[in-house]
């Protein structure tokens, strides 16, 4: 508890922008959704077919996974708030949608009837007498879409959309509970503060005289003001703050601005940030964090649109994920193949490796290795029928790593285990399994002690860090190339995976930590 | 003035409404009446075109309601309708001043017109600002009627109005409505399934049929004179009885009434009397009813053959032949009346009544069509 109050108060300023952010985000999605979702309805409640495909189609929309609409969507409206809003739009669309028309076409035909009867226009039918008989409904409706868009918005981040997200995802990588309450824990208050204060609007929206009698209060019409006051003010408030901070981002919006990408796991974010740091303290050019992108597909497509200049990866990842290459473990080859084929084909800039790999790396307990005698990874497959196996699903299913070693080698392990991120080297660390696919860069190997296996069949393709990035960069600042070179060849794996430590496991904040090694190094002052 | 032209409608290719010419006067109280089912509200719907007609054509004032503009036309007709129409989330007063609103009357104004309208139907003011789930059904009707002569039109439209309401309340609400009908003029359509309603509010009546117009005329002359057998037992066999407003006098009196000149004497008046086991006679000549002799009077005098002129009493209440059975009953004093003479406008004798005719007439109401034709006994 204390170490999540000191984690607050050291990460205060961060929380209140991400909150804003947070906040930005859902009121903007929110009332897109009014805007859309409303008329709509209305449209709607005159066509029964019509109303049936509508609905339907909300529903449809409702039942894609988040995440996977968020990554569906980012190829064609590239990263950021856009496809964030965007999927909050649609997830908010069908209480919207659904409760509108319900109300509109749940109230009584006769009175309908009786309005057109006394000579309303169809106008004014809607305004005096549909909408504010259907407004307990529509308010359900919108409270319900609000609510729901604080929780949807978190999963923003994984397209660099930021916001409170941005915490939770932060402390699931690093397997940090507080960093995820942190993110979590502002992000449910903000669900009742918006909560509170659309139920304040519908307490006013709503006639008094569609409650039963017993309940109508008869008001003066100055404390009826007042209510309303109070409440759009507070509307006008939600709206507003978003509102004034677009305006105030397209106003400071510099001309001269580089957007750094980044995925969503520590150690890209760390080099993200160095990236930053070197630009801004040798240029006049702002930079523009696009952190946490979820996965390497998606950050290429955002560099390919123009969303982001820059972003690190691996020569493994690049090879096969992205240009579908066939498997090649020679180091230098599979750099050359992706820095060439990125050039021609892609029009994408690939810098020189970084000097760290994050490879697969096959890991054993001290234990296991001593009564193994476990070196490389042909010791594994000559012991591996007494051996117990902690891997990561990926590693379980990827083509070339488990099935891979099974095809080619006939490995045979006494059992495997499915394990996710840290909890492998807890597993580890207390003896539930003898050896785990660790990463070489892995901030857990500087924690647990593993003996790494060596890889003397040549059996894991290489996976050297390096920067790709777009090709206009240059010709528009070409003072930053010889400073982003600065990190070619510039980090070990060991430092890497200490600077990992530093972040996941002492809590560091990975911009310090970036900070402070090109201090060491002497890169920046 | 409204006018059906050929007013032809069809539901599902069946025809609902056929044949319908009919024409409401400027002023007039005309209650459309019928079954459920028969196309009464249908009719009433189609002159504010919530229901569009098929063929033929509606005309107000002249001009085809096809021809206007449904919301302004909408504007300038009354409408209530069964539960009084009121719109729940909306208090008494912006319920009637929804319709002022409209017109763009300004906020000062309308104010001044909602207590009007309260005042007219009856409804302290203080109910301005309650909401329509806090009124009772009656206060509800109130409202809507109070909304209905809000933009003062000319015409008003009523579907059912009162029919779910209590007897007692009913019956408040159906004198208030004939009150401001005829205060303020106003042309009334209204429909309604109950005749006792229709024959209490109409001017005339149109009674439809599985989509006709079966009859349409006054009360009186729809009780007396059923188009045919289905208008009879849509009226009902005793409605007319039930209504001794619309019996005159000529409905029920006997003609031939037993009368005697006046040279006759006392002995043949006497004889008459006995022959006919009446108490009295009626004493005529060419020019009307001279008076009336009573047995009493002739029996006391021992002079058989002085003349009846002396005797003739002009102690007697007539009436005209179209005076109404309520009247009679009201003003007769039954310890003295025998025989109430029945003349015509020109003071010509048309015939009599007694209290055992008007007994006998009374009685009829409680006839039913299952009476035994038992002669004798003890019942």
């Amino acid at each position: 508890m204390s170490t999540f109050f000191s984690m607050f108060l050291e990460r205060k300023e961060e929380l209140l922008n991400l909150f804003i952010e947070h906040l930005d985000m859902t009121t903007m999605a929110v009332f897109i959704s009014l805007v859309i979702g409303i008329p709509l309805a209305l449209l709607i409640t005159k066509n029964k077919p019509l109303a049936v495909i509508v609905i339907g189609i909300a529903n449809l929309l409702q039942s894609i996974p988040s995440i996977a609409l968020l990554a569906f969507m980012v190829p064609f409206v590239g990263i950021g708030q856009k496809p964030a809003i965007i999927m909050v739009v649609l997830y908010s669309l069908l209480p919207i949608i659904k409760n509108t028309y319900t109300g509109i076409t749940s109230i009584d035909p006769g009175k309908i009837e009786v309005a057109d009867g006394i000579g309303l226009s169809p106008m004014q039918r809607l305004f005096q007498i549909q909408l504010p008989m259907a407004a307990p409904f529509i308010m359900a409706g919108i409270r319900i879409s609000a609510v729901t868009a604080v929780g949807t918005v978190t999963i923003a981040a994984f397209a660099g959309a930021g916001g409170l997200g941005w915490f939770i995802n932060l402390g699931l990588n690093a397997n940090d509970p507080n960093l995820v309450l942190l993110g979590a824990i502002p992000a449910s208050l903000l669900a009742l503060l918006v909560d509170y204060i659309l139920a304040k609007l519908e307490e006013v929206v709503t006639p008094e005289g569609l409650k039963p009698p017993a309940q109508i209060i008869q008001q003066t019409p100055k404390k009826i003001l007042t209510k309303r006051l109070v409440a759009f003010g507070l509307c006008a408030l939600m709206l507003a703050i978003p509102v004034s901070s677009a305006i105030s981002a397209v106003v400071q919006r510099e001309e001269r601005t580089i957007v750094v990408g980044s995925e969503n796991f520590t150690e890209p974010i760390i080099l993200g940030y160095m990236y930053k740091d070197l630009i801004e303290s040798n240029t006049d050019i702002q930079v523009e964090e696009r952190f946490n992108l979820n996965g390497t597909p998606l950050a290429f497509a955002a560099l390919k649109r123009g969303d982001i200049d820059m972003f690190t990866d691996y020569t493994g990842v690049v090879s096969a994920v992205l240009l579908k290459l066939p498997l090649e473990t020679d180091t230098e080859k599979v750099y050359q193949d992706v820095k060439t084929i990125m050039d021609t084909k892609q029009s994408v800039l690939v810098s020189e490796p970084l000097g760290f790999s994050n490879e697969y790396v096959i890991s054993a307990s001290p234990k296991a290795a001593e009564t193994y005698h476990l070196k490389a990874l042909s010791d594994l497959i000559e012991q591996a029928p007494q051996l117990r196996f902690g891997c990561t699903t990926a590693f379980s299913q990827r083509e070339d790593c488990l099935p891979k070693m099974k095809s080619q080698f006939g490995i045979h392990f006494k059992s495997v285990l499915g394990l996710e991120g840290n909890i492998r080297y807890q597993a580890i660390d207390s003896d539930k399994v003898d050896v785990t696919d660790a990463y070489s860069t892995d901030a857990m190997t500087v924690k647990v002690k593993l003996v790494p296996l060596e890889d003397d069949l040549s059996f894991f393709p290489p996976y050297e860090a390096i920067n790709l990035l777009r090709k206009d960069l240059f010709s528009k600042y070409p003072e930053i190339k010889p400073i982003l070179e600065k990190l070619d060849h510039a980090i070990t794996t060991e430092e890497m995976a200490k600077m990992n430590y530093a972040v996941d496991v002492d809590g560091k904040k990975a911009s310090v930590v970036a900070h402070d090694f090109l201090v060491s190094k002497g890169l920046v002052d | 003035m409204i006018q059906f032209v050929n007013v032809y409608k069809s539901y599902k290719n069946k025809p609902v409404l056929q044949n319908i010419n009919l024409t409401v006067n400027s002023g007039e109280f005309m209650v459309l009446i019928g079954a459920s089912g028969c196309g009464k509200t249908t009719l009433l719907k189609m002159i504010n075109k919530l229901n569009p007609i098929d063929q033929g054509d509606i005309l107000l004032d002249g001009t085809s309601v096809t021809k206007m503009n449904d919301t302004e036309m909408r504007r300038k007709i009354g409408y209530v309708v069964q539960d009084g129409g009121l719109f729940p989330h909306l208090t008494v007063a912006e319920n009637i001043s929804i319709i002022l609103k409209s017109l763009g009357m300004p906020k000062k104004q309308q104010a001044i017109r909602i207590s009007e309208l309260l005042e007219m139907v009856d409804l302290d003011p203080s109910y301005r600002d309650l909401y329509p789930s806090q009124l009772s059904g009656g206060q509800q009707h109130r409202v809507g009627v109070a909304r209905a002569f809000a933009a003062d039109p000319a015409l008003i439209l009523m579907d059912e109005p009162f029919s779910a309401l209590d007897p007692v309340v009913r019956a408040e609400l159906q004198d208030n409505i004939v009150q401001l009908q005829k205060r303020y003029k106003k042309t009334i359509l209204f429909v309604t399934h109950d005749m006792d309603e229709a024959i209490l509010l109409a001017d005339r009546i149109c009674i439809i049929q599985s989509g006709h117009i079966a009859q349409c005329d006054t009360p009186e002359n729809i009780l007396k004179h059923p188009a045919n057998n289905d208008v009879g037992s849509f009226v009902g066999p005793n409605k007319l009885w039930s209504n001794p407003e619309f019996i005159e006098a000529r409905d029920i009196m006997k003609t031939d009434p037993y009368r005697i000149s006046k040279d006759r004497t006392v002995l043949q008046a006497l004889q008459v009397m006995n022959h006919y086991a009446v108490d009295s006679l009626l004493v005529t000549d060419k020019q009307g009813i001279d008076g009336i002799v009573w047995l009493s009077d002739l029996q006391n005098f021992q002079d058989y053959t002085s003349s009846l002129e002396d005797f003739i009493s002009t102690d007697y209440i007539s009436v005209y032949e179209d005076t109404s059975l309520k009247k009679i009953i009201n003003t007769i004093d039954y310890n003295v009346s025998g025989i109430i003479p029945v003349i015509s406008h020109e003071k010509q004798l048309v015939g009599y009544l007694t209290k055992s005719i008007l007994l006998s007439s009374l009685s009829k109401q409680y006839e039913t069509s299952d009476v035994s034709n038992t002669r004798s006994g003890i019942i």
